[in-house]
């Protein structure tokens, strides 16, 4: 599959903090890909860098197979880009910003950004200062539908929408993207949504990727697993285990993550001598997943 | 791509333009009437004298507009771009980022040359005729490094607005402040005649700091 967005040994920092070193990813067409990590991960570094705002300090970044650095300027026009916090210019209305930009891109469809405003019941005239952050983000997403790209790269989509609006703009997104084959690049710091909307996941940790697969055959493997022990302090063998994400122990409970079968993780334990009862696995949902991977702080 | 910017450009600086135009013109026309005045009650001969004797310039009260509307339509113009970093979606368009906003200065160069342009010619076209060219020349002269300062102060506050680091921004400032004491230091007819050229480098390079400025913000530097 054709990759629209090839990221090789990614590196930067500011100042002293390493942000993270040698991270290598790419999208293919066509996929929803979301992007997971606590805050301080890299999240809107990546972002920033895929959008062009941000010089890596060392590593390269293409789109549709140029360098962001030296891409183009009419490569841009099919990029659709959301700004954290569906950041439009406040000081024009619904109509001069879609006139504005209407003739700033060649394929643009003005049919889906009205049939969203007509949805929300907007007034043309009315001016985008004076919108609550629900209705910003779908003239947002409407302008990015107008504009008809064939990549879209969206930062924390989700900040600040109530539910319903997130429900609205995921639905959208979703429906846009599946019927025209368009690839989507995203972060949320709301997992439920990205669980709806993205096909594959990356997830990352401090300084690197744990993992990059899709968010199907990731929830089908990974496994949460509990049961008691008398040795709780004994758990402290666990956790440097690669294969064993994050063993947290309440009492004698104890939790963990892995992506090991039940029989692998018995022998696992039998291996390093720990004696357990009531060894039992649950079914995870993606931000189950995504705790039990990187840890809940 | 110069229609659509110009035409945000017309969506943030409309009000504005109204308003330094419509002051411009009316205090230059104030101005002018005073003159009049002048002459109706003592005469085009006592004010003659005064002009030849006291350097007299007719034009004293234009002074400092021209600076405050070039400041003004710099904060109109970039300020709602630094805004939640609006300049982003700009620099995001499909056009080339340099040549953007070089669009984007000369609107704020034609918007200012269309308000210092009718002011100067409601003075030339007042004093045109009733002054002898000499005095005439006295009056424009006083004149146009004041409007040189305006655009000083346009192209050093817009670069000062889209630096993204208070370091340049901090730098920026004080040169704003030194530059324009600069061209403010004398209001003597002919005072700024052997500082014509020096005057037009300091805003050619004042010029180019904005898009220094864009570049920081687009690699994304950051105090």
């Amino acid at each position: 599959m054709t990759a629209i967005i090839e990221c090789k040994n990614l590196t930067h920092s500011y100042g002293k903090r390493l942000i993270y070193e040698n991270l290598n990813f790419e999208v293919p067409k066509g996929r929803i890909l979301g992007l997971l990590g606590k805050n301080g991960t890299g999240k809107t570094t990546t972002i920033n860098i895929l959008s062009g705002f941000l010089r890596p300090q060392s590593g390269t970044c293409k789109i549709f197979g140029d360098d962001i650095q030296s891409m183009p300027a009419s490569l841009r026009a099919n990029i659709g880009l959301l700004i954290e916090g569906h950041v439009q210019y406040q000081f024009m209305t619904i109509e001069q910003i879609e006139r504005f930009y209407s003739q700033c891109y060649p394929k643009w469809k003005k049919e889906p950004y009205y049939e969203l405003m007509n949805k929300l019941k907007v007034a043309p005239k009315q001016r985008i200062s004076r919108m609550s952050c629900g209705q910003r983000s779908q003239v947002a997403l409407g302008l990015i539908l107008a504009q008809d790209p064939e990549l879209l790269i969206l930062d924390d989509f989700s900040l600040g929408l109530d539910p319903g609006y997130r429900r609205l703009f995921v639905d959208y997104l979703r429906d846009y993207a599946s019927s025209e084959n368009k690839t989507v690049f995203l972060t949320s710091h709301i997992i439920q949504d990205m669980e709806r909307l993205v096909d594959d996941c990356i997830i990352m940790d401090y300084g690197k990727i744990l993992l990059q697969q899709p968010v199907k055959k990731l929830l089908e493997t990974i496994h949460c697993y509990q049961f008691e022990t008398d040795e709780a302090s004994h758990i402290e063998r666990l956790i440097d285990d690669n294969e064993l994400y994050n063993p947290t122990c309440l009492g004698k409970k104890v939790e963990l993550y892995s992506f090991l079968t039940k029989d692998a993780l018995v022998k696992k334990m039998h291996d390093v001598s720990i004696d357990y009862q009531h060894l039992s696995s649950t079914q995870v949902n993606l931000e189950d997943a995504f705790i039990g991977l990187t840890g809940k702080y | 791509m110069i229609r659509p910017l110009f035409y945000k450009e017309w969506m943030k600086t409309r009000w504005f333009l109204l308003l330094a135009f419509i002051v411009l013109v009316g205090v230059s026309s104030y101005a002018m009437m005073v003159f009049q005045h002048a002459v109706s009650r003592k005469g085009m001969e006592h004010l003659l004298i005064m002009m030849l004797m006291r350097k007299a310039t007719l034009v004293h009260l234009v002074k400092y507009l021209p600076i405050g509307v070039g400041l003004g339509i710099a904060i109109v113009q970039f300020v709602p771009e630094m805004h939640k970093k609006c300049l982003k979606l700009t620099l995001h368009l499909p056009f080339v980022i340099s040549k953007s906003i070089g669009v984007m200065l000369a609107w704020g160069i034609l918007m200012l040359t269309l308000c210092f342009a009718s002011s100067f010619l409601i003075v030339f076209g007042t004093l045109y005729g009733p002054l002898p060219s000499e005095l005439l020349a006295q009056s424009l002269s006083t004149l146009y490094p004041w409007y040189a300062a305006g655009f000083f102060a346009y192209f050093m506050v817009s670069a000062t607005v889209l630096e993204p680091t208070w370091g340049w921004r901090i730098g920026y400032a004080l040169i704003t402040v030194l530059g324009l004491r600069i061209y403010l230091l004398s209001d003597q007819p002919f005072a700024y005649t052997h500082f014509t050229w020096e005057m037009i480098a300091l805003i050619i390079l004042a010029s180019t700091l904005s898009w220094q400025s864009v570049h920081r913000f687009k690699v994304g530097h950051q105090d």
